[in-house]
């Protein structure tokens, strides 16, 4: 083990891990404010994947479409993402948690289906802009560009998130609202309304993972079941609703599954699973999570 | 009442953070005790009842019950040593009827539990017919626990405690959100269960009233510390207490 | 006892009849209820769990997946029959139901869905990355039962009266004292943890037998089907069944089973419609969940109800 190949498969650990982080830290904020967590992340992480090859064939795979399509899919995405919430979410906040699951768990199941009927079975290819594709030498290390780019797209999220949710109105009022709801609603705050947003805020955040790693991996059915499950991961060792114990976990699952890939390549998801197991078993709130019952 | 000691706190203390909820606290309630725990909110009665039942564990000091440390054991073990308690916001069992959630507290207590082959109604019929008459309960034994009143509930918590067999019974403010009548009559169940039954009985109590007439033996709390302890009459007239209730409303 | 009586006059009896009308069916329909039958004891499986234990569990599949390919493994490595094959599987399914129970118990509530969850995608990515012992993606074909099994009437006889019993012990189960006991700790936990009782074992045992149940359900598929595939043990799978219990009702004993022939006549139609299932499936779930959480049952139970009382709200 060099000091070279450890740089790579760290860096190779945090790209993943950002990439996790991102859709991650939609599931867990999502149920930090809306107390439901959403099964259909996954299917909707996929759908913007596909949207975004779209975008690119449409455009007849130039330079420009691949940043077209990061532009445009996951708002796409965010906009699904407000209208599943309008018309899907809202009449079940008072439901038991039961229905609420087995609302978001069929809605998985509708997207990722959909996209099999829009799309068809076969996997596509999303080609990585000229930029993205190069290589940088950092000392014996090559690290692709591409994996930088992520990992600055990632932290970029995480201090994004971190200022809107403690340095603006809006995200003042989202904590209020998590923390207190009829209090917030007397107070004459718009809580549908902000609600909305951060479904629809997850959503987005979601489709812009399902573009960025379009371009790395192929894009097919059993996509949103792979993401969904690493996500749930992050969100339960993170402890839900915490953004930054899922920036954490993110990284730890990332770069445990990088080192994982090399010595029991095959095994991912066992060790995603295992660290997951492991964590509940000593802290069955996931890191910094808050007891709920 | 032999005058033996049943429980015993010895300079317990539990703190939450920067807040001390219970702050040295030095009790001893002797076999047959019938005693009213009293105090303006935020005392510490309810943290004093969780931590005589194992859901918390005390930071300093020792719990004893009949002599054997119980401090900070897990609750179950410390039910399945004697001591049972209802709560201040009621837990019952809202699907199963009257009769059966009596049924299931004393088919746990019996250790039927992994009888996963037997019949369920038998066992258990005649005393859990008992304690219901005990309680009041036996013309509402058929009613779903979910559509009784809310007075009619906390009853049946009582009579879920009773099921258990216990030595010691922990009632949390027994007649919370109750009429008069119905108040009454659950002040004179607990004076009947401490005479006819061979049990100890410690409950915490938010109005005066029935602390007074129900209990032989009166604990004050406050801040966290018992601040006075006696006969009815004596804390009643006690000065010291009353300026401790001052703007206190019952 | 009369419990006993007049549970065993409504399995028995059941049996008996539906034995004697396969007489006079055809192959294609006696197929249909014999799914019928296994579905109904999967869904019932699951409903141990969710419906009396008030556990929300997505991964029911990995037990009756696990089930399905312990019994397709065992046929095709052993000579043994399907009899003693089932009996091993459903063991063996036990023991797995009570390993995943202990990890996933632990968590908080919420996260043990998502637990639940992630072990049947556990396992589906074993099954599917395992092959030389389960043969990947292409599952395993070309089982072999005895000659007598083969025939349709004899596997139909023969699967209802294993969920007949299967189906009847439930009953037994859930009407004794733990049964009772579980459905405590589904309403108030705390309560029953004051009471004395080990809510974390309670909870463990009623997994371990429901994952066993599924188990059975998931090898008699196996023996119907002469295969297993990966698909059995997917985490769409574990849709199925959730379905079948909220057609029929939460909770209630006969709505699994009536949730399941339900949910069997929905895919006997739609199957011929469209190849888009799961698409169906999560449409008709979301349906249920907004419209009609009391289950198709509890909604037509509802109506009926009013009608008694004179049309009153």
């Amino acid at each position: 083990m060099t000091p070279a190949l450890l740089l790579e498969i760290v860096i190779g650990g945090l790209t993943n891990g950002m990439l996790l982080f991102t859709v991650a830290t939609g599931l867990t904020f999502v149920f930090g404010v809306l107390q439901i967590i959403n099964f259909a992340h996954g299917a909707i992480y996929m759908l913007s994947a596909y949207l975004g090859y779209t975008v690119c064939q449409a455009l007849g795979g130039t330079a420009g479409a691949y940043w077209l399509a990061l532009a445009t899919a996951p708002l796409a995405a965010g906009v699904i993402g407000a209208v599943i919430e309008m018309v899907l979410l809202r009449p079940m906040y008072h439901r038991e948690h039961l229905m609420q699951l087995l609302l978001t768990y069929s809605l998985a199941l509708v997207i990722a289906d959909s996209t099999k009927f829009l799309w068809g079975a076969e996997p596509k290819m999303v080609a990585l802009p000229g930029i993205l594709a190069g290589f940088i030498q950092v000392g014996r290390a090559t690290l692709p560009v591409y994996n930088l780019a992520v990992i600055a797209v990632g932290a970029a999220v995480m201090v994004g998130l971190w200022l809107f949710v403690n340095r603006t109105k809006l995200g003042h009022i989202i904590r209020a609202g998590a923390f207190d709801a009829g209090m917030t609603e007397a107070l004459g705050i718009n809580l549908r309304a902000v609600y909305t947003f951060v479904f629809a805020l997850g959503a987005w955040l979601c489709g812009l993972a399902g573009v960025l790693i379009a371009p790395v991996t192929t894009v097919s059915q059993g996509m949103d079941a792979t993401m969904l499950l690493d996500a749930f991961a992050v969100v339960v060792i993170g402890g839900m609703g915490s953004i930054g114990g899922a920036f954490i976990a993110s990284i730890i699952v990332g770069l445990f599954g990088a080192f994982g890939l090399m010595w029991f390549p095959g095994l991912a998801i066992a060790f995603t699973f295992v660290i997951m197991a492991a964590i509940l078993l000593i802290r069955p709130w996931g890191l910094f999570g808050r007891p709920l019952e | 009442m032999s005058g033996e000691v049943l429980l015993e706190l010895k300079g317990v203390r539990l703190s939450f953070g920067q807040v001390r909820a219970v702050d040295g606290v030095d009790l001893a309630v002797a076999k047959g005790d019938l005693t009213a725990i009293i105090g303006p909110n935020g005392a510490g009665k309810t943290t004093l009842f969780n931590l005589i039942t194992g859901r918390y564990r005390p930071d300093s000091g020792r719990i004893t019950l009949d002599g054997q440390d119980i401090s900070g054991r897990p609750s179950h073990q410390i039910t399945r040593r004697g001591v049972a308690r209802s709560f201040q916001i009621t837990n019952i069992f809202p699907s199963l009827t009257v009769a059966e959630n009596v049924q299931v507290a004393l088919q746990i207590t019996d250790r039927q539990t992994y009888r996963l082959l037997a019949d369920f109604r038998p066992l258990g019929r005649e005393r859990v017919a008992e304690i219901l008459d005990l309680v009041g309960l036996t013309d509402k034994a058929g009613h779903p626990a979910g559509e009784l009143s809310h007075g009619d509930q906390r009853t049946l918590e009582i009579a879920l405690t009773l099921a258990l067999r216990p030595r010691l019974l922990l009632l949390d403010e027994p007649t919370s959100g109750m009429s008069s009548w119905e108040t009454s009559l659950v002040t004179d169940l607990i004076g009947r269960i401490s005479t006819e039954m061979d049990l100890t009985v410690l409950f915490v109590e938010h109005d005066m009233s029935v602390a007074f007439s129900a209990a032989k033996k009166v604990v004050v709390m406050h801040q966290g510390r018992v601040f006075a302890q006696g006969e009815p009459e004596a804390i009643r007239c006690n000065e010291a207490v009353r300026a401790v209730y001052l703007g206190e409303e019952e | 006892m009369g419990r006993f009586k007049r549970d065993i006059l409504v399995f028995g009896g059941g049996f008996v009849v539906l034995l004697v009308l396969g007489r006079f069916l055809g192959g294609y329909h006696l197929r249909v209820i014999t799914e019928m039958a296994i579905l109904a004891l999967f869904a019932q499986s699951l409903n141990i769990i969710l419906g009396y234990g008030g556990l929300i569990s997505f991964g029911h599949a990995a037990f009756y997946g696990f089930g399905g390919y312990a019994t397709a493994i065992l046929l095709r490595e052993t000579s043994l029959g399907l009899i003693p094959i089932l009996v091993a599987a459903t063991v063996l399914t036990t023991a797995w139901g009570l390993i995943v129970g202990a990890v996933c118990l632990r968590a908080a509530r919420l996260y043990f869905a998502i637990l639940t969850l992630a072990i049947s995608q556990l396992l589906f990515v074993i099954v599917f990355q395992w092959y030389s012992f389960t043969n990947g993606d292409n599952g395993i074909h070309g089982l072999k039962v005895s000659e007598w099994m083969s025939q349709p009437y004899h596997y139909y006889g023969f699967t209802l009266g294993v969920v007949a019993a299967a189906l009847f012990l439930i009953r037994l189960i859930l009407s004794s004292p733990f049964g009772y006991a579980l459905r405590s700790v589904r309403d108030n936990r705390q309560r029953v943890e004051y009471l004395g009782a080990n809510v974390w074992t309670i909870r463990l045992v009623a997994f371990g037998i429901a994952a066993g149940f599924g188990g059975l359900a998931g090898g008699l598929y196996v023996g119907f089907d002469h295969m297993a595939y990966p698909m059995l043990v997917h985490w769409s799978k574990s849709a199925e069944p959730l379905l079948m219990i909220i057609l029929g009702g939460v909770s209630s004993f006969w709505g699994a089973p009536a949730g399941a022939v339900l949910f069997v006549f929905m895919e006997l139609i739609l199957v011929k419609v469209t190849t888009h299932w799961l698409f169906i499936l999560g449409l008709t779930i979301m349906i249920l969940v907004l419209f009609f959480p009391k289950g198709v049952w509890g909604f037509v139970e509802a109506r009926l109800g009013r009608r008694k009382v004179g049309g009153a709200p």
